[in-house]
């Protein structure tokens, strides 16, 4: 936690304050779900209460607290009650080990203090964030099994299938990345993603001045393969085969309302929120800001603040995934539950193994690295 | 003092757990409990400063194996077939007995054995930070050879798997 009072206090501001930003975009990106769902289909979308309909959110958050409290009677209700809280944690766990912004040095009482912008930090912490988000399917096998209902059940048990299905095609689309930047940890790989694009290759350094060195430039592949992938792990549209309306009336939420159903979404846009900060962090360079950053620090000056800066360079990036997540929901269709399964054990998985020999290969007999020179 | 108090924490949760896994009635409590032993474990290698096996045993067991027991528990029909699985007739009970009693003797002696031969291994605190690097050079170098043949039984597992879904039925019988 820290050694001085001082920074103690910082870091538990930290967490908490970074705790409540991911619960609240949850509300800003329900209203960007509804409107931008309107749009796409050519609704108004809710535009009555407030300006743009903003203030529904507040109307919202009302109705789901003076909802009725139910259980169904058939229903095991540890694993009932249970299910919603499960459904949070991962999320909100995994989104504070990513790094938002620049590390940034405090001053107090004389002395200098060093600190992350993430709630807590891990030296392997891709494969710490992989594994929390990988408990994330145990919400929605208690939400199935506790509710006592055969289409939560069955819900359930799809969601665990394909969330099971693509964790590989997810894990085996990342080596190629791991493999070019040779690190477990978040900080490192967007240390390594600073400057102009360069890399060796044959032995011969090579300078593309006008690129950003983002590590979609070496696994546009990989990328293309993840970003797949984590529409699946967070069971949206069109992998949101769990609960699938036409089929199973809500899923493996169908028995549930009110508050316990808001933090569903709330897990789910945790989800969203980790995909999309880990797709900025492995691809997009972080919270890099490719030109002008050196000018940026010096006009700036406090380090507090252009780490701040940072900050907002980096959600840009995250808020531009979200809206694609959301764009992509409202566009595609859902998949048949076998077209599902081929494209994640027949299609992704065999082009997920085919980036990683080929990573391999590049870099042991073209004697060639990404990022550092 | 810490590490010691988190040892007896962490071993606390995996054996309570465990003994729940063993006495549950219901497979699908069983299972769940399961999942607390692997937390459990996964916490007792992070005091001994391994954070990398650590998230390695969330994700591979927690992660996915458990659940895929979960998957296959709740496809089954609890009443039925469940108690038929978690029977406790006089033989099937002293075979699982004797298994789990010789199971138990081999861990003990091994462990016995190898404290003769090495002695209480405690991590040394202040040693370099644990690197992933360090841990794939030992694989690819000493355990090479283990390493493959680690892999290749894992290979021979899927295939085993999809042969007997072809012969036995199913859906993708032939």
């Amino acid at each position: 936690m820290g050694s001085s009072g001082f920074e103690i206090i910082i870091n538990l501001i930290k967490m908490i304050a970074i705790f409540l930003l991911m619960v609240q975009m949850v509300p800003i990106l329900v209203w960007v779900e509804r409107r931008g769902s309107a749009y796409i289909q050519n609704r108004f979308g809710p535009n009555r209460v407030g300006p743009l309909g903003l203030t529904q959110l507040l109307a919202d958050a009302v109705k789901f607290l003076m909802k009725e409290e139910f259980r169904p009677p058939k229903s095991v209700a540890f694993m009932y009650y249970a299910a919603p809280v499960v459904a949070l944690i991962p999320g909100a766990l995994a989104f504070g080990a990513i790094p938002l912004s620049a590390p940034f040095t405090l001053e107090f009482g004389g002395e200098v203090y060093d600190f992350l912008f993430q709630s807590f930090h891990f030296d392997a912490g891709i494969v710490f964030v992989l594994a929390i988000s990988s408990l994330g399917a145990y919400a929605l096998l208690f939400a199935g099994w506790g509710s006592g209902n055969k289409y939560s059940l069955m819900g359930a048990l799809r969601a665990s299938a394909q969330m099971i299905s693509y964790e590989l095609a997810l894990g085996l689309s990342l080596v190629g990345i791991l493999l070019i930047y040779g690190t477990f940890s978040f900080a490192e790989m967007i240390e390594a993603q600073q400057g102009p694009l360069r890399f060796m290759l044959l032995g011969k350094p090579v300078v593309v001045d006008f690129l950003p060195n983002w590590g979609i430039f070496y696994q546009p592949l990989g990328f293309i393969l993840f970003f797949c992938a984590t529409f699946a792990e967070t069971n949206r549209a069109p992998f949101d085969l769990p609960e699938a309306e036409a089929e199973l009336v809500a899923g493996y939420h169908t028995e549930y309302g009110g508050l316990k159903m808001l933090m569903f979404y709330i897990g789910e846009y945790g989800h969203m929120m980790v995909a999309s900060g880990l797709l900025a962090t492995f691809y997009f360079g972080g919270w890099d800001l490719p030109f002008g950053s050196e000018w940026l620090k010096e006009t700036v000056g406090s380090s507090f603040l252009y780490s701040l800066t940072m900050f907002l360079v980096f959600f840009t990036k995250v808020l531009f995934f979200l809206w694609v997540f959301i764009w992509v929901r409202w566009t595609l269709p859902r998949f048949r539950y076998d077209q599902l399964m081929d494209l994640g054990w027949k299609t992704m998985l065999p082009w997920a193994l085919f980036n990683t020999v080929l990573t391999a290969i590049v870099i042991v007999y073209f004697n060639s690295t990404g990022g550092a020179l | 003092m810490m590490d010691v108090f988190m040892f007896y924490i962490f071993s606390a949760i995996s054996i309570v757990s465990a003994l729940f896994v063993l006495f549950s009635v219901n497979p699908v409590k069983s299972v769940l409990w399961l999942v607390s032993v692997m937390v459990g474990v996964s916490g007792l290698f992070f005091t001994l400063s391994a954070p990398f096996v650590a998230m390695v045993q969330i994700l591979v067991y927690a992660g996915a194996v458990v659940i895929l027991f979960l998957f296959v528990v709740m496809i089954f029909d609890v009443n039925h077939e469940g108690k038929q699985i978690f029977s406790y007739g006089t033989f099937t009970s002293g075979l699982k007995v004797l298994f789990a009693g010789g199971f138990a003797g081999f861990l003990v002696f091994q462990i016995f054995f190898q404290m003769n031969r090495f002695g209480y291994l405690i991590p040394d605190k202040s040693a370099p930070q644990f690197e992933v690097r360090n841990l794939s050079k030992i694989m690819f170098t000493d355990y090479m050879l283990l390493f493959e043949v680690l892999g290749l039984l894992l290979l021979v597992i899927p295939i085993g798997t999809v042969a007997l879904s072809r012969i036995k039925g199913g859906t993708h019988a032939k």
